[in-house]
């Protein structure tokens, strides 16, 4: 069981190449028109491509019952790839078929078969249509046909092809700022025939920004010694590249197909033929030629002298600004037309700023871009138009606009400025009665900042304790609470004054004694001497009686003197009270022993005594 | 003292009614805040002219010289602040603002100022609108509150008096009516004064001072560190141990840091 299974294995690996080898084998048949008109002919191509075919027979046409074979051809062809060095080869077969139809309408053509390694292969049926008369147009040929300077020698070598027919991609420089142009011209070198010219795979340029500046239409040969050899050179594109990366950036390769005349060797197929006069019987060997990979260096722009308003321009640019008309009325638009113009990659150019002007009304109305290429260099111009619409009359000026660039002709920063533009807005004819209103415009803080310092005219004393730490704000509540206990004593004492005559007379005495007094002052003044005592003596008794709650009727000296005595009077103001009575007395009954001094005496002495028993006596 | 000739008379004694004169003086002029001291207005000047010219490291020195003298001043303060702002010290700008707002909270320049150095702080905190109680309670400033509780109390006494001295009943009745919502009314003045009082006396705010703060969970510098606030972040101090302080932001997050990273408010 073992054994058996090691042997299938083998089995296996054996037939695996020849699996691949049949799976290269092919066969195709195709027609050059689908449409054919009845007085025309048609190609009927089948091709067979493999590795070996010089064993393969012929293929078996199918009955043509409605056309004929006007014509029979062969050509085989060998096709090589040169890629990293690595040659690959096919090889395939192309018989070609002339037919003419017979009838008018649809056929079918009937699958071509070939038997090869004892399989047999069979292409797809094909429907042709075959029309009365007209006849259709014969599509053109893809790729370019190119006409060669002198008919080159066939040559046999692979090798040696590639150092007769090559592709090269030449970049004008190889270091570069980031945004300056590098110029790609790629050239197509041969000293063979070619044929069926075209592109196989374009660069997609990656990290550049890529403009054509030429593409060749047809191949327009120029001769060319390169190592004594002569060659026909043909400039296929060049392309202006902008590098938008820094640091080393490759381009990829450009490859193209095409098709190569070789002389014929001689070989068992032509002997099938049998026919070496036949013009149409001929060599072609399709080759695949690549450029080789281009390495530029990008370097940064310089930060030295960077200007602020830099956008990345580089080139050589000029920005002019020019306006339609330097005086207007209000509301009537002028237009100022900012170009921008130079060499360098416009498309990817910022609009040069526009000063804002608060005064105008500011529209854009377009803007044109015009890209040309002078002298290998892209360039062209921008020009924008902006409708300016004047709000107010007033004489105003347009700030000067900057374009900043580097130019990397000379390593420098440079900036491309317009002189300022004056316009004169006159005032709006007529209409100003109407009440122009100008439109509102929002003001907008940009910033934020803290407040300005306080001057010295602020207060500039200690703040520190608060108002209930201060003590003269605490002592300040002593005045109400002064004011209720004032209050409450004035109300007990009037009520007091109210119900209580002894407390009552005994605080009107002193008042009362007073107004007696003054009324005897009265009397003294007027000369009326006995009214004098009379008053005197009435407020010295009233006083007396009124302190000590007696009845003034019945009060005698010795009485008083007696009350006086309790109240601890010292004797030398008793027996002043005494004095004063008795003189009251003798008045009374000696009037005119009176004199106006005497008189003054006693009243000044009463006054003194009501005075000082007032502060004396101590309520009872 | 300017006023202090009031107490005495000619012959330089002690006048007969020094008390009543003294009284009435410090009712009249508020003696509390009559003191200038004209070094600290010559140094105030001296500062302004240095801020104008610039010289903001200059300027903040000369202000700080009369807070060193003891006056404590919200112009001075807010001054200072500015100063400090200019030289891009954040932290010390907020502290001083902080200061300023205290003495002078009615100032609408201090409170700009704030928030705009507030701007510059590194630490996002999300402080809760605080009720509507609460909003009413702080926006009167202590003195405010403490002069309304006195105007109201005042008053009610003045009503009291009045109802004492009135004879006519309907005065009385009238009297009594407009007393007793006097009364209520000053109670509930007086309560909110000793809740503001308290709050200032013991409610404690800092701010942190260091470009970047450790806030560790125990007072220990070998704790585990929390989080950290940088520059200009106000925090609250809850407790104080030593050289360490137990802080809270007012989102709640708390922790210890040492004191030399701070300072009160």
């Amino acid at each position: 069981m073992k054994n058996k299974c090691i042997i299938n294995v083998f089995l296996l690996l054996i037939t695996i190449p020849g699996l691949s080898y049949g799976q290269e084998f092919s066969i195709t048949a195709e027609v050059d028109r689908a449409r054919v008109s009845s007085n025309d002919m048609f190609v009927l191509t089948v091709m067979v491509s493999g590795n070996n075919l010089n064993e393969v027979p012929e293929p078996t046409l199918p009955a043509l019952e409605n056309f004929l074979i006007v014509g029979r051809n062969s050509s085989t062809s060998s096709s090589f790839n040169f890629i990293n060095g690595k040659i690959s080869s096919s090889q395939s077969i192309r018989y070609i078929y002339q037919l003419q139809p017979d009838e008018i309408g649809i056929f079918l053509i009937d699958a071509v078969t070939v038997s090869h390694n004892g399989k047999s292969y069979r292409t797809n049926p094909i429907n042709i249509e075959v029309v009365q008369g007209t006849t259709m147009p014969r599509p053109s040929q893809g790729g370019r046909q190119g006409s060669i300077p002198r008919s080159l020698p066939g040559t046999d070598e692979q090798a040696d092809l590639s150092k007769e027919l090559f592709v090269r991609a030449v970049a004008d420089k190889n270091q570069a700022y980031i945004g300056e142009q590098i110029t790609m011209t790629y050239k197509l070198y041969t000293r063979v025939g070619l044929s069926n010219v075209r592109y196989d795979h374009m660069p997609s340029f990656t990290g550049f920004w890529m403009e054509e500046m030429f593409s060749a239409q047809h191949l327009d040969y120029k001769e060319e010694i390169i190592d004594g050899k002569r060659f026909g050179v043909s400039v296929l594109k060049r392309i202006a590249l902008f590098p938008t990366v820094t640091g080393k950036q490759q381009v990829e390769p450009l490859s193209m197909l095409c098709d190569v005349q070789v002389a014929r060797r001689r070989s068992l197929l032509d002997s099938f033929f049998n026919d070496p006069l036949d013009p149409m019987f001929s060599r072609t060997r399709q080759v695949r030629i690549e450029s080789e990979i281009q390495t530029v260096d990008i370097q940064p722009l310089p930060e030295a002298g960077k200007p602020d308003t830099f956008k990345n321009a580089v080139g050589q640019f000029t920005v002019t600004a020019a306006i339609d008309q330097t005086t207007t009325t209000v509301s009537q638009p002028i237009t100022l037309t900012v170009k921008l113009s130079g060499k360098g990659n416009m498309k990817t150019l910022e609009d040069p700023a526009l000063p804002r002007l608060t005064n105008f009304k500011q529209y854009t109305s377009e803007s044109k871009e015009d890209v040309n290429t002078n002298n290998m260099r892209i360039g062209g111009s921008k020009t924008y138009s902006y409708v300016l619409i004047p709000v107010f009359p007033g004489e105003y000026q347009i700030e000067g606009l900057t374009f900043p660039y580097f130019d990397p002709d000379t390593d420098a920063y440079k900036i491309s400025s317009t002189p300022p533009i004056t316009i004169t807005v006159a005032p709006e004819q007529g209409n100003t009665a109407a009440g122009f209103t100008p439109e509102k415009i929002a003001v907008t803080q940009v910033r934020q900042d803290i407040q300005y310092i306080k001057p010295e005219t602020v207060f500039l004393g200690h703040q520190g304790s608060l108002l209930f730490q201060t003590p003269w704000y605490l002592i300040m509540h002593a005045l109400p609470i002064a004011a209720l206990v004032g209050v409450i004593l004035y109300r007990s004492h009037s009520n007091r004054l109210q119900h209580d005559v002894g407390y009552a007379r005994w605080h009107r005495a002193h008042g009362q004694a007073r107004r007696e007094l003054q009324q005897a002052q009265k009397a003294l003044d007027h000369d009326h001497l006995d009214q004098t005592y009379t008053h005197i003596s009435n407020g010295l008794y009233q006083f007396i009686a009124d302190k000590y709650n007696q009845a003034t009727a019945g009060l005698t000296t010795p009485q008083i003197v007696d009350l006086l005595t309790d109240q601890k009077i010292e004797d030398d103001m008793i027996n002043q009270v005494k004095h004063c009575l008795d003189a009251c007395d003798m008045a009374r009954f000696a009037p005119t022993l009176l004199t106006k001094e005497n008189t003054k005496e006693v009243l000044d002495s009463v006054e003194k005594i009501i005075k000082a028993l007032e502060q004396k006596m101590v309520k009872g | 003292m300017p006023y202090a000739y009031l107490l005495f008379d000619k012959m330089n004694r002690p006048c007969k009614y020094h008390f009543t004169c003294a009284f009435l003086m410090m009712v009249l002029f508020g003696c509390g805040e009559t003191e200038i001291d004209p070094q600290a207005v010559e140094l105030y000047r001296q500062g302004n002219l240095l801020y104008e010219q610039s010289q903001f490291a200059e300027a903040s020195r000369t202000y700080e010289r009369i807070i060193q003298k003891g006056i404590q001043n919200g112009y001075v303060y807010y001054n200072l602040g500015n100063a400090y702002f200019r030289q891009q010290k954040v932290g010390q700008a907020i502290l001083a603002y902080e200061r300023a707002n205290r003495l002078i909270p009615r100032d609408d320049d201090v409170k700009t100022n704030l928030a705009v150095a507030n701007l510059k702080t590194i630490d996002q905190i999300t402080i809760e609108m605080p009720w509507f109680g609460r909003r009413m309670v702080d926006a009167i400033t202590v003195n405010e509150c403490t002069v309304l509780t006195s105007v109201l109390g005042g008053l009610t006494l003045f009503i009291f008096l009045a109802f004492l001295l009135a004879r006519a009943p309907t005065t009385r009745r009238v009297l009594v009516r407009v007393g007793t919502i006097f009364c209520i009314v000053f109670i509930l003045s007086g309560g909110l004064t000793g809740f503001k009082i308290y709050t200032t006396l013991t409610h404690q705010d800092a701010i942190i001072l260091n470009m970047t703060a450790v806030i560790r969970s125990s007072p220990d510098e070998t704790a585990a560190p929390l989080f950290s606030l940088h520059d200009g972040t106000k925090v609250q101090i809850v407790e104080i141990r030593g050289a360490w302080m137990r802080v809270q932001l007012s989102d709640g997050k708390n922790g210890w840091l040492q004191h030399e990273q701070l300072e009160v408010i």
